[in-house]
């Protein structure tokens, strides 16, 4: 079964033809991040007018590469939020005209649950091997297996899913306040080290080396829950700036405009390293992360975790969780870090699933911004 | 020839079915800002009705703004996906020249201005030449460009252009066609006094007129291209920041209470109000 992806929820526009949810054939995407970066983010109206002029170029190049004709396709999948609702809109248009023009289904794509099913993914070398004897079964030879355990972590969210079957996602814990994504992104800008924030940091930290650290950052465990908080270790990063500008200048600065300067002066290098405030921030992130999904995982006796969305990419937090997890026989499965950032492989896999279980959507389906997982309430 | 045209660049929406040089059936609705919402079901249903199929469909013509940002999108994604999935021409029409047709065909003669509210106290507006005589071989265009400007500054270009005219043109009526608010009316009125004409209709677009448009393109072989076409908006993107977190470079978010397409735009011209997104 070929299903065509469409992702246009932000400022990426990706086109992908994936066969039985895991197979891809195509996956095109077209990124406005050069754009977007001397913005400080994505600029909504500029992004929506990128999509447009995009989405019928990355559809051509996604069925061209796939050698697709429009009769071999069975569903068009495309992702109708979270996201920005002028990109969401231009996609999800697309898509409706397409399965219009084709006579093909819809199927309405929750992103997030997307980042999710990217692990079911792979690539063209495991594929031959991997495909069941009976074509009818449910399950592959190296799929994840249920019941799993996720950590979906993104610019915008943080969240610890616990996931019995398909499409069954019940909440264990979440951010309180910044997202994992969006605390890089800022402490980031405090260090002086652009956007975005989670490659940025990443680089920085391994210039600071094996060696002893001299920062170490307070971790916010919140007993008792699963739940995440990251805003108070920026402010402690920020403290731990001003308190070395306060030493060098005999005396603290006044004034909102101080936050100008920061980045500018810590890179400069006066007496702190950046490298090592960037390991410690990261530290203290991939510690709480690793150390609240390992005991969760425990705790529902999951043997597979997965690990979704763009943070995902983050390969300290990824070595740090594998080495975590690995004792307690426990494996940690995360899609390839292509596949981690937004992309529309992963909408055409969960468009599969969702098939499978005989969804479809209608045309007066709408975007939905802030749409979230679809979470049953269990605990 | 069976082609459906369809504008969706203001709250208004419409869509039209011709087949040979006839239109089968038209639909003119009120969308709001639920544009790509009502869209399909409607086509869908538009097609059925007439025992056609989208496979049936040999041309597609679309309105291309100025108007709503999203709204424009959604007829310029709609229109070069079918295009683009059925390989058929594309014809592109802007949505004041369809406007000034519409006028023109339901018998206004003289200096014709199409309007539209931009929001911000601006319409986005052109000037055409209706004559009894018109020559439909000549691609229907404004005299000059496509501009954005508040009523005001409107009223005071056109007493200016009628003074360096004739001294009898400082009489001659000017009309006005399309969409305004009560405060355009009134500017332009004080503008212009008697003078100014204005279309006394219940509203809307009519794709017919699209068609019609799409019909002569067709005929002198002006087809656009389904992969480059672009909006026209007429107004650069305004770079919103949000003041959530207060670093040089803020990082922002979109608002809560925007779970809707429609709720993120503005007035008709209007475009997202949502800050930049976090990635
Ligand atoms: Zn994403």
């Amino acid at each position: 079964m070929r299903i065509l992806g469409i992702e246009s929820s932000c400022d990426e526009t990706g086109a992908a033809i994936v066969e039985d949810g895991r197979i891809i054939r195509a996956n095109v995407v077209a990124s406005q991040a050069s754009i977007h970066e001397r913005y400080g983010g994505v600029v909504p109206e500029v992004a929506s007018r990128h999509q447009l002029s995009a989405i019928i170029p990355v559809l051509e190049t996604a069925l061209e590469q796939a050698g697709t004709r429009w009769d071999d396709l069975d569903a068009i999948a495309v992702t109708y939020g979270p996201g920005l609702a002028g990109s969401l809109l231009v996609g999800l248009t697309a898509a409706k005209a397409l399965a219009l023009a084709r006579g093909l289904p819809l199927l309405g794509v929750n992103h997030l649950e997307a980042h999710i099913y990217a692990n079911w993914l792979r690539t063209e070398a495991d594929n031959a091997a991997a495909r069941p004897a009976d074509e009818s079964s449910e399950d592959w030879p190296g799929d994840p297996r249920f019941p799993l355990l996720a950590l979906v972590i993104s610019g915008a969210h943080s969240e610890l899913v616990y996931i019995p079957q398909h499409g069954r996602y019940e909440l264990l814990g979440q951010t309180r306040d910044d997202a994992a994504g969006e605390a890089f992104d800022k402490v980031s800008r405090l260090l002086g080290l652009g956007y975005p924030g989670g490659p940025a940091i990443e680089r920085a930290a391994r210039e600071a080396g094996d060696g002893k650290n001299p920062y170490r950052l307070p971790r916010a465990w919140i007993r008792d829950t699963y739940d995440f908080s990251f805003s108070g270790l920026k402010t402690a990063v920020l403290q731990l700036i001003e308190g070395a500008q306060a030493d060098a200048n005999g005396g603290g600065e006044r004034g909102a405009s101080r936050y100008a300067r920061k980045g500018a002066e810590v890179a400069e290098g006066g007496s702190l390293s950046v490298p090592h405030i960037a390991a410690a921030f990261q530290e203290a992130v991939v510690d709480v992360l690793a150390t609240k999904t390992l005991r969760a995982a425990r705790e529902l006796g999951v043997r597979q975790v997965l690990l979704a969305g763009g943070v995902a990419a983050n390969l300290a937090l990824r070595e740090r969780l594998t080495a975590a997890l690995a004792p307690h026989d426990i494996a940690l499965r995360c899609p390839p870090v292509a596949f981690c950032t937004d992309n529309a492989a992963m909408i055409a896999a969960t468009g599969y699933f969702h098939l499978r279980l005989g969804e479809r959507s209608g045309f007066d389906l709408d975007v939905r911004p802030n749409l979230q997982l679809p979470f049953v309430v269990t605990r | 020839m069976v082609m459906l045209a369809l504008d969706t660049s203001t709250r208004y929406a419409s869509v039209a079915l011709v087949r040979e040089r006839e239109l089968v059936a038209e639909l003119t609705w009120q969308a709001g800002q639920r544009h790509s919402n009502d869209l399909f079901e409607r086509l869908n249903w538009l097609l059925a009705a007439h025992h056609l199929t989208p496979v049936d469909l040999t041309a597609i013509a679309v309105a291309t703004g100025p108007g709503s940002f999203n709204g424009v999108r959604v007829a310029l994604a709609t229109a070069k996906s079918l295009s683009f999935a059925l390989s058929l021409p594309l014809y592109a029409s802007p949505t004041l020249d369809i406007i000034a047709w519409g006028a023109a065909s339901a018998g206004a003669t003289g200096t014709l201005y199409a309007l539209l509210e931009a929001g911000r106290g601006q319409v986005y507006t052109a000037r055409y030449r209706s004559d009894r005589e018109r020559q439909t071989a000549e691609p229907w265009k404004p005299l000059s460009g496509y501009d954005v400007l508040t009523p005001g500054e409107l009223a005071q270009r056109i007493a200016a252009e009628s003074l360096v005219g004739q001294s009898e043109q400082q009489e001659q009526p000017v009309f006005f066609c399309g969409e305004w608010s009560p405060a355009t009316q009134a500017a332009l009125a004080a503008g212009l006094g008697t003078r100014a004409r204005f279309a006394a209709a219940v509203g809307g677009r009519r794709a017919s007129w699209l068609a019609e448009l799409a019909l002569q393109q067709a005929q002198r072989g002006e087809v656009s291209d389904a992969l480059s076409l672009e909006p026209l908006y007429l107004r650069r993107p305004a770079i919103t920041k949000s003041t959530k977190f207060a670093l040089p470079s803020q990082v922002s978010q979109i608002s809560q209470d925007s779970d809707r397409a429609g709720d993120n735009e503005s007035a008709p011209g209007g475009e997202e109000t949502a800050d930049a997104l976090h990635r």
